[in-house]
């Protein structure tokens, strides 16, 4: 499987750690009332879907960068790779 | 007490093999240094680089070398460099005056030297990078039979591949046994 890098180019799997679900960058807020709820939600609950699924991806053996790549879970086509630190800045982050 | 003086020594011990017109040699007198951008700190380690070394920061994958071709400057993501020096590390992180956060890294990166026809016919069985991409001057971080490595190119036959010093001697044997499989 290939993952085109959005500064590297295309790359290898193999040079990449999987993490899972993209939505771990929205680490909840520790001081709203329900956190445990809501850190519950975010460590345990998974939508799993079959199909269109955006992932975190670490290019360990590369530049460091956290990826969200947009994987087709039934055909493993990948349909979009964008740095992870642009998704969380578009998100209103500060980095 | 005895007066003990420690003496360095390379980590290949200073390894150099020709096969045919391929050579490959252990470089040990260059350093290494990280420099890490600090949060919005463009601006300021630009201008330090700019004044320490007379470069403008590289793009992430591609490298800018001084005018005297000392120093290499390696981005290797946006904001994360690595300094290959002829000279000796220490002016060098003083000289940045804390515009990047430096770590000597010589100690942990050996540097290999490979260069003539069995180059690229080499390394592209054991590296996932087309190698024919990579020009000149420019480098890639990427994995050699599960190791990382830093490979700089040199010249069409000629590039510097740099990998952790604590695997330096597997990492030798993964690309002397390439070459001489490919070797006529």
């Amino acid at each position: 499987m290939i993952i085109n890098h959005p500064l590297l180019g295309p790359r290898d799997a193999s040079e990449f750690v999987y993490l899972g679900d993209a939505s771990l960058i929205n680490r909840p807020d520790p001081d709203a009332q329900n956190a445990a709820e809501l850190f519950h939600t975010y460590s345990y609950e998974r939508a799993n879907p079959a199909g269109e699924h955006r992932e975190l991806w670490y290019h360990e053996q590369g530049d460091r960068s956290w990826l969200v790549v947009t994987r087709n879970t039934l055909t493993h086509a990948i349909t979009e790779v964008e740095m992870a630190r642009d998704v969380a800045l578009k998100q209103g982050r500060d980095r | 007490m005895d007066d003990i003086t420690l003496q360095p020594e390379p980590f290949l011990g200073g390894y150099a093999c020709a096969f045919g017109d391929t050579i490959l040699s252990e470089i040990t007198d260059m350093a290494l240094i990280s420099v890490a951008m600090p949060l919005n700190g463009m601006d300021k380690l630009q201008a330090s680089v700019q004044t320490l070394w007379g470069v403008v920061l590289p793009a992430p994958g591609t490298c800018a070398t001084t005018l005297d071709g000392k120093t290499r400057l390696l981005c290797q993501s946006p904001d994360s460099f690595l300094a290959l020096l002829s000279d000796p590390p220490g002016p060098a992180m003083e000289g940045l005056k804390g515009a990047g956060y430096t770590t000597d890294q010589s100690d942990n990166w050996v540097i290999l030297r490979l260069s003539g026809p069995l180059c690229l016919p080499a390394l592209e069985r054991i590296c996932p990078i087309d190698l024919n991409t990579l020009s000149t001057d420019n480098f890639t971080r990427t994995t050699m039979e599960h190791l990382g490595v830093i490979i700089l190119r040199q010249g069409p036959d000629d590039v510097m591949l740099l990998s952790a010093s604590s695997s330096a001697g597997s990492f030798l044997h993964a690309v002397e046994t390439s070459i001489t499989n490919v070797k006529p």
